[in-house]
């Protein structure tokens, strides 16, 4: 009954590097050692420290490291979804800056290249690598959250210009950004997911009014976007009218899977609430609990990226899914900002500048607590599984 | 780096699934229940003739030499129907690591590898099941493997909250053989253990969340199936996250019993440790979704929940393996972080 083996021809599970991947580890740490500014930049949700980053995504382009999983028509290195995982893992482990430009990068690039006219392709793939597109998003409005199909915001067709009307919020880098991507509403007669079209819009147009949100932390990290009757060519719209809503979900499904929060980051923050934690002496037998258990799922994470990658790779398809690993990974930041504050006692209100390790936790505690809401709330995404993993009703 | 399955397995999973729809339905479970004992040398013959035992058995012995990875999904499939005899515990603590043995305890023992049945006793798993129906005995303990023939183990049966398992203390051995056995075969044993615990509790979580969610699509209240409501779909979204995220540490663990990691120790710490939790879980929210009903012996999620709380602490509890693991992250402080998990010793 059982197939013999050679039959079978299995091609074997190997769990190690080969080395070409670990020469390319060696090359991304050797660049990142050299370039990686020796002071932190400022925020990026600041003036300031916005320019900063911007110029760090121009600095990582010079050395073709903006946009490593981009092909190489489009100027990047064309690297499989393994060699990205290392690329993000030395990332880490280097500690450079924040990506400026995920919008970009991760989101509207795939998109462009899927849905976009050559036009647009040159238009705005290289200015994004480069720094001088720095994209917000602009999905979420006022009344139209977790129920995104709900959009009002409007984009009427008059000759070769769409005219946008409506409100945009909770718009990621919009503060200090130079374009948006969103969803509009071009035709006013339909409802829910139908009629809405793909637009791309600059924020510098005329009748934009941006109106920064200071977050939790103070800084103005995302905003409202007011349009008052903005003239944007129909060459600004990706795809066909009236296919927004597609295309949008094939983009949010970029950002829920695994390009969004690959495992290094965490991983290294569960390394640094170890050692942490292993400066306290007397530490409760509860704690010890916690950050073993934090350290296993973030490893728990890992390998379960790895195996997914390794599923596309092998020519899978990832759907709904990505959803259970939103809900892991937004858990998981949470509980280990929350132990590491428990840790820190009374020490962690500071915000002491100078005791970065120190108030580094409550800026990422109240970051992390963003993260069971972004990119889908995790209750859309239990939702998700719930009804299309097993099947429960709607 | 190849984490993934080939899809030529798939074929094999469905056959041992057909097996388990067809021939191992939760009525067979509960009939076995009412017999002497519900080890049933029909369906052991019958696994055997799928060619269960031979899977992971070295070339040496005629078997497939199956990697313990890809066999897992296998394992998983069998635990997921519940069986009752001790095929998967035969196939990973005897059969997969055989051919480490002892070339004389290796010639004592070959006979029996296919058809017949070799409990392992150790001192992280004391109780051994379903005894009386093996041929021998393997006690292992630190540097010694001990082998008895059945008919020279005196043991006493302890009742179990799983009416599947039939568990006996061992209490004298008589005329054994004893063989010396190096640290690192005995570290593999336990490796061993935590896996197949591990693999058994993915199959067994995977059946309650399935029993469950066939359950709310049918069961009203409201006028509408309760599987509708968010708080119930919630929770079995939690349990679904909680078997995703225990699957490839499993696997991975499984991968490094098989290719001497020298990390098989901890990757199997990390796979039980998760496993467990989803078994948790699963039993806790799964009887939850039921409402009354899940309290009830009648209706079938009990047979599989009675299994996860029965052997969750098999082979370590999460409480020993904490500990463990806690040491191991003082030790290696400097080591930690995102290129940890693939390092190489």
């Amino acid at each position: 009954m059982l197939l013999l083996r050679k039959e079978m021809q299995i091609l074997k599970m190997k769990l190690n590097f080969t080395n070409d991947q670990n020469l390319f580890r060696q090359e991304v740490r050797s660049w990142l050692e050299t370039n990686v500014p020796k002071k932190p930049l400022l925020s990026l949700d600041t003036e300031e420290g916005f320019e900063q980053h911007r110029h760090w995504e121009k600095t990582l382009n010079e050395g073709n490291w903006s946009m490593v999983t981009w092909p190489k028509e489009y100027g990047g290195r064309g690297l499989d979804l393994i060699e990205w995982l290392i690329f993000e893992e030395e990332y880490y482990r280097a500690k450079a800056p924040t990506r400026v430009n995920q919008n970009g990068v991760f989101l509207l690039g795939p998109t462009l290249m899927e849905y976009g006219t050559d036009l647009q392709k040159q238009r705005f793939l290289s200015a994004m690598a480069k720094g001088e597109h720095i994209w917000a998003q602009g999905w979420s409005e006022p009344n139209a959250g977790s129920d995104m199909a709900a959009i009002r915001s409007t984009a009427i067709k008059q000759g070769d210009k769409f005219i946008i009307n409506g409100q945009k919020t909770w718009s990621s880098r919009a503060s200090f950004a130079d374009w948006t991507f969103g969803l509009f509403r071009s035709d006013p007669e339909t409802s829910r997911h139908h009629g809405l079209s793909f637009i791309l819009v600059p924020l510098d147009a005329s009748g934009i009014t941006v109106r920064p949100i200071p977050q939790l932390d103070g800084e103005p990290g995302f905003a409202e976007i007011f349009f008052d009757n903005v003239e944007v060519p129909i060459d600004n719209l990706i795809g066909h009218e009236g296919q927004g809503w597609n295309i949008a979900m094939a983009t949010a499904g970029f950002e829920r899977g695994l390009m969004l929060r690959s495992p290094a980051r965490f991983q290294e923050t569960a390394a640094s609430l170890i050692k942490l934690a292993s400066n306290c002496d007397n530490l409760a037998p509860s704690i010890k609990a916690a950050l073993v258990d934090c350290w296993i799922r973030a490893e728990a994470y890992a390998l379960n990226i790895y195996q997914t990658a390794s599923k596309i790779q092998a020519g899978k398809k990832i759907g709904p899914e990505s959803s259970l690993g939103k809900i892991f990974w937004s858990n998981l930041d949470l509980e280990m900002h929350a132990v590491a504050l428990k840790i820190l006692g009374t020490q962690s209100e500071l915000k002491n500048e100078e005791a970065k390790n120190i108030s580094s936790w409550i800026k990422g505690f109240m970051f992390s607590l963003a993260g069971p809401i972004y990119a889908g709330t995790n209750e859309i995404q239990k939702n998700i599984v719930a009804e299309r993993l097993l099947g429960l009703p709607r | 780096m190849h984490f993934t399955f080939d899809s030529e397995l798939d074929s094999f999973i469905t056959t041992v699934s057909d097996f388990i729809r067809n021939d191992y339905s939760p009525q067979h479970i509960r009939n076995s229940w009412k017999q002497e004992s519900p080890f049933s040398a029909e369906k052991w013959q019958s696994m055997v003739g799928l060619g269960i035992t031979q899977m992971n058995l070295d070339g040496k012995f005629h078997g497939m030499g199956l990697p313990l990875d890809e066999a897992s999904l296998v394992y998983e499939e069998l635990a997921y129907g519940g069986v009752i005899e001790p095929i998967i515990e035969q196939s990973i603590l005897v059969n997969n690591l055989a051919h480490y043995f002892p070339t004389d305890l290796q010639k004592l023992i070959s006979s029996k590898l296919v058809d017949g049945f070799i409990a392992v006793a150790h001192p992280l798993s004391p109780l051994v099941n379903h005894l009386s129906q093996a041929a021998g005995l393997l006690s292992i303990k630190e540097t010694s493997i001990v082998y008895t023939d059945i008919a020279s183990v005196s043991h006493t049966i302890l009742p179990s909250n799983d009416p599947s398992r039939k568990l006996s203390r061992i209490e004298s051995l008589e005329n054994s053989q004893v063989f010396q056995i190096d640290n690192n075969l005995e570290q593999k044993i336990v490796s061993s253990g935590k896996v197949m615990t591990g693999i058994m509790m993915l199959g067994l979580s995977r059946r309650c969340l399935d029993i469950t969610s066939e359950y709310v699509k049918t069961r009203e209240q409201f006028g509408k199936p309760i599987g509708s409501f968010q708080a119930v779909k919630h929770m079995l979204a939690d349990v679904a996250v909680k078997i995703e995220f225990a699957k490839a540490a499993i696997y991975r663990a499984a991968n490094s019993i098989d290719t001497n990691n020298a990390y098989h120790a901890l990757h199997a710490n990390i796979a039980k440790y998760l496993a467990a939790q989803a078994g948790e879980i699963a039993a806790k929210n799964s009887i939850q979704a039921h409402g009354a009903m899940g309290y009830t012996w009648e209706v079938d999620l009990h047979i599989f929940m009675r299994r996860i709380w029965a052997i969750t602490s098999q082979w370590s509890s999460a409480g020993e393996i904490e500990l463990a693991i806690d040491g191991f992250l003082q030790s290696n402080l400097e080591d930690l972080g995102s290129t940890f998990t693939f390092r190489e010793k």
